[in-house]
């Protein structure tokens, strides 16, 4: 597999494995904290979405810079793998929230 | 330099607190609906409690308003219940005579009266009442000595019954 793939990939694992996770040990601690636990995963899988973009892509400043990086460099294919990454990221993130949803409220 | 024994021991706690997690979460996903289903009842429970309090607290203020405005009328009704093999005769006499021992207790409070009972019975329990005979001379003169039976309030009438008692040659000695 090729470093762009695997990269996507990974990109893609950490944004759901920040979603899972959050969401699920903040369920636990909702429990401990006296809060309805299914509930509150619902809405930590909502707000960790973006958390979880900018986790996995390292920071958003980064990305940014390499955009300009490469567009004034002319290496649009660079920036086209960079839009790639945060689209796979972004899938991560939004399939964890999908999961958590179906989990808790049994449709999609 | 940690040991391998030592590393052992510190892999074997993670491990644990690793699993304790994960069981956590695993009960977290299989109870966690029925922990929200309660949390619900609970808040519905709270809400609805709060309810009634502010019910509760409005008709005992709506309760208080009315008792503090109500006061004893002039119109108040006495019925006396005579002995059976007494003259009805003495009846409207001893009405009448009760309703003006009852004319210090015009405009007082309800509230205070209900509250203070004993008041009403302890004034009548100990008052001798004679009554004059007719003309005729059917009606001899008698006396009677009253005993409070019951009292009641409908609104802000009085309402009560007595019981009067003819007194003998020798309580009268």
């Amino acid at each position: 597999m090729g470093e762009f793939w695997s990269t996507a990939v990974i990109n893609y694992c950490i944004a759901l494995g920040v979603v899972l996770g959050g969401s699920m040990l903040g369920g636990i601690g909702a429990f401990f904290g006296n809060e309805p636990p299914m509930d509150t995963m619902l809405h930590l899988s909502e707000q960790l979405k973006i958390w979880a973009l900018v986790a996995a892509l390292g920071g958003t400043f980064d990305t940014i810079k390499s955009f300009e990086i490469h567009i004034l460099g002319g290496e649009l294919n660079q920036v086209f793998q960079q839009l790639a990454f945060i689209l796979s990221a972004f899938f991560g993130a939004h399939f964890g929230t999908i999961l958590i949803r179906w989990l808790i409220q049994g449709d999609l | 330099m940690k040991t391998s024994t030592q590393i052992q021991a510190f892999r074997i706690a993670v491990s644990l607190a690793l699993g304790m997690m994960a069981g956590l979460a695993i009960m977290n996903l299989l109870y966690g609906e029925k922990l929200d289903a309660l949390y619900l009842e609970r808040n519905n429970l709270y809400y609805r409690n709060n309810e009634k309090f502010k019910k509760i607290q409005m008709l005992e203020k709506d309760l208080d308003k009315r008792n503090d405005n109500q006061y004893i009328g002039q119109d108040i009704s006495v019925e006396v219940q005579l002995p059976e093999n007494e003259s009805r005769f003495y009846q409207d006499q001893l009405r009448q005579e009760v309703q003006e021992l009852m004319q210090p207790f015009v405009g007082k409070s309800v509230h205070w009266i209900s509250d203070h009972p004993e008041v009403l019975d302890s004034m009548l329990g100990k008052r001798i009442i004679q009554l004059e005979g007719d003309q005729t001379g059917t009606h001899t003169p008698k006396v009677f000595h009253l005993k409070l039976k019951y009292l009641t309030f409908v609104g802000s009438k009085l309402k009560i019954w007595v019981i009067a008692q003819e007194k003998t040659g020798k309580e009268k000695e």
